[in-house]
């Protein structure tokens, strides 16, 4: 079950909370004074693997009319893309590089290599949902404005077909994110101003175009005779980037025990409930270390949303401390291998294509 | 549509978005886009080295006087400082000469000695500073460069250009305590066999007398030695404050209309204060001045009646970041003290420290 926590009451007292956030802050400024030369060789040697990655499986693809050839091709592009999207691109873009004074690893101007203009990714990611996070009506995250994701909103009979929303949204991430700013859901709901909206549009349609280009009219033109192969191989790249991004992030914020909040809650928010709020709203994956790079350190969801600014290959050692902290306060820590977390979100994402059932009955026995 | 212009539009629609610059790292040809590489580190003396940086094609050029902001990366983080190259200007693929004073506890000076390979990458911005020959510098029949310490590098730059622009009389004044750390000299030489200049350098340590009148301070005898009545006489100074002072007293003389104009090294700003005292900020692209008392800087500016950026106005969303070009902030979560060069900063977590000049 999605859990609501009625506004304004914590298990903790505001002096507590308050503690709470001071360890936590303590906790942050200490690796923010730690970081140096380790980081920046971490971040250059995956940014170095993921070009490597990139153009070694581009020339697969060009002998792509040998199956193995292709398959080593697209795996290799595949996993170049996920690394630029989540272990570069992500933790990038949320300034976490900006110490080093890097022009390649600042935020503001990094690009990626996928269908959303990064500017727009900044401000519906890193002010909008991590500001926000799990408010409802407020963190368009929940749900992406396509899914019902929370026993909150009202059920229709639209999201019997959940399930089937949720596949295509795997499917196509890449584009749902890079929808994701334009709050298509106002526009179903007639609210939307075209005329505010159009400079948004077309600089979507601007990064598709020069992304479809590449992928699916330059490179292909490239190879010649073996045009197919190669534009197979990239869109299959592209899928197989889109289903781990889907993934890994659906299960950072959906996992059964992960916590929702009402508007109410945000107003005068001490940085202790703010900090509650994202432990609460966050479940972390167990893995081994290359699984975390390959999820951005996404899969460290909890520290990420706690610290978002600070380099993402810091989140596993800040961890345990982390553990540490919610044990003595009697905090809830959600953390689960893969398996575990994925499968509690298809539940999910399946039990709530239908309607309500056992607490509203049990609230209308009541009354 | 030429062939050029086309291969490299082709380049980069198929590297989007990263562009060429990912394949060019890793097949390390050459410097990469606003980069150096180091090609010779060489001690002229106890405590000045002689820098020279191999440039690529991108490279943006300076003027004759002007400073570039080299980067070193020390710890992970890129520290700029401003050195005026010693060598004749020019734009494009090159080799800049640089003659930097060890400083004391110097962070990357400091780094000189010790740090640098040859091979290593070294940050080149763009070009800065009105040091410069002045528009009408044709007008000059004789252009006085003063220099004091590594002041003399923007001075051999200005007086190689001046000699290139057929400019018929340039005298190089260069007071030094020490006259086995020359910076640039190989340039030097080079000007020392032009017929147009005349290098003079004075011993600082010696008291000036009959048999050697070129020793001592800054005197405008110095100047009227080299001088002929009636000519026009542009003096350009760059060293320590006490000289360019005293070179800014000389007026035009009735033999000899003249002009001083004078580059300054080091920070003007007030350092460090308590949180409690005003600060100056300067949000420089805005051309706003405001005084600050405690308050963070995106807050500053707003009542400034700027826009800037912002989201969290927590330190988390990383939306407000901006440069800091100069001057020291403090994090109000914490408290920490920023360094003081050139960095970005979040506005709605940083609070000056004394006076901060922001690019917003």
């Amino acid at each position: 079950m999605t859990q609501h926590t009625p506004a304004l009451q914590t298990p903790l007292s505001q002096d507590q909370l308050d503690a709470f956030g001071k360890e936590l802050d303590a906790l942050r400024e200490r690796v923010q004074a730690d970081l140096g030369e380790r980081d920046v060789a971490h971040i250059k040697k995956i940014i170095r693997l993921h070009t490597r990655l990139e153009y070694g499986g581009r020339a697969l693809l060009m002998l792509g009319v040998f199956p193995p050839a292709w398959v080593a091709g697209t795996l290799s592009l595949g996993i170049a893309k996920i690394l630029d999207n989540m272990e570069i691109g992500h933790n990038i873009m949320h300034g976490q590089y900006d110490w080093t004074g890097d022009p390649e690893l600042k935020g503001q101007s990094f690009e990626w290599d996928t269908a959303c203009p990064a500017d727009q990714w900044r401000h519906s990611h890193n002010y909008m949902h991590h500001t926000f996070t799990n408010v409802r009506e407020v963190d368009r995250d929940i749900g992406y404005g396509v899914l019902r994701m929370s026993e909150a909103q009202p059920w229709h009979p639209g999201y019997i077909l959940n399930p089937l929303y949720a596949t295509l949204l795997a499917l196509f991430f890449e584009y749902g994110v890079a929808l994701h700013d334009l709050e298509t859901e106002k526009l179903r709901h007639g609210q939307w101003d075209w005329k505010e909206k159009r400079p948004m549009l077309k600089a979507i349609r601007k990064k598709i175009g020069r992304q479809a280009l590449k992928d699916y009219g330059l490179f292909p033109l490239l190879a010649g005779p073996f045009f197919l192969p190669v534009l197979a191989g990239n869109a299959v790249a592209n899928l197989i980037r889109n289903l781990w991004t889907f993934s890994i992030i659906f299960c950072g914020h959906f996992p059964e025990g992960t916590h929702e909040f009402e508007k109410a809650e945000l107003e005068g928010e001490s940085r202790g409930h703010w900090y509650y709020r994202q432990l609460l709203g966050s479940a972390n994956i167990s893995g081994s270390r290359w699984f975390h790079i390959l999820s951005g350190h996404l899969s460290h969801q909890i520290e990420h949303h706690l610290f978002p600014t600070i380099p993402g290959s810091r989140y596993a050692e800040m961890s345990s401390e982390v553990k540490e902290i919610c044990q003595r306060y009697g905090l809830p820590y959600n953390e689960g291998p893969f398996r575990k977390q994925f499968t509690s979100v298809v539940r999910k994402i399946f039990r709530l294509s239908l309607p309500n059932k056992a607490p509203r009955d049990a609230e209308l026995i009541a009354a | 549509m030429t062939s050029s212009s086309l291969t490299s539009k082709l380049l980069s629609a198929i590297t989007t978005p990263h562009g060429p610059i990912r394949l060019q790292a890793l097949m390390q040809r050459g410097p990469l886009p606003g980069m150096g590489q180091v090609t010779r580190i060489q001690q002229r003396s106890a405590n000045v080295v002689e820098l020279s940086l191999d440039v690529g094609a991108d490279f943006q050029g300076f003027q004759a006087g002007q400073y570039l902001q080299l980067g070193q990366q020390i710890d992970g983080r890129w520290v700029k400082r401003p050195f005026s190259p010693a060598c004749a200007p020019f734009a494009g693929a090159g080799e800049l000469h640089f003659a930097i004073r060890i400083q004391d506890q110097g962070l990357w000076t400091g780094q000189l000695q010790q740090g640098l390979a040859i091979g290593q990458p070294i940050m080149v911005g763009e070009a800065a500073g009105d040091y410069v020959l002045p528009e009408s510098a044709s007008d000059i029949d004789h252009l006085v460069l003063v220099s004091g310490g590594t002041g003399l590098a923007p001075n051999l730059s200005l007086a190689a250009f001046a000699a290139d622009q057929g400019i018929a009389k340039i005298s190089l004044l260069h007071y030094n305590r020490d006259d086995q750390d020359l910076p640039g000299a190989p340039l030097l030489q080079q000007l020392q066999e032009h017929p147009a200049v005349r290098w003079q350098p004075i011993d600082t340590r010696q008291k000036p007398s009959k048999s050697e009148p070129w020793a001592g301070h800054f005197d405008r005898r110095h100047i009227q030695a080299l001088s002929v009545a009636g000519e026009r006489q542009h003096v350009m100074v760059c060293g320590p404050e006490p000289l360019r002072t005293a070179v800014h007293k000389l007026r035009a003389d009735k033999a000899n209309p003249r002009t001083v104009q004078s580059e300054s090294f080091g920070t003007t700003l007030r350092p460090t204060v308590a949180a409690s005292e005003a600060s100056a900020v300067e949000f420089s692209r805005s051309q706003v001045k405001v005084t600050a008392r405690g308050q963070s800087l995106l807050e500053l500016a707003e009542a400034s009646g700027l826009n800037p950026e912002f989201g969290c106005r927590m330190g988390i969303c990383a939306s407000c970041t901006c440069r800091k070009t100069q001057g020291q902030v403090r994090d109000l979560r914490d408290g920490s003290l920023s360094a003081h060069g050139e960095e970005e900063i979040r506005l709605c977590v940083s609070a000056p420290v004394g006076d901060v000049q922001i690019n917003l």
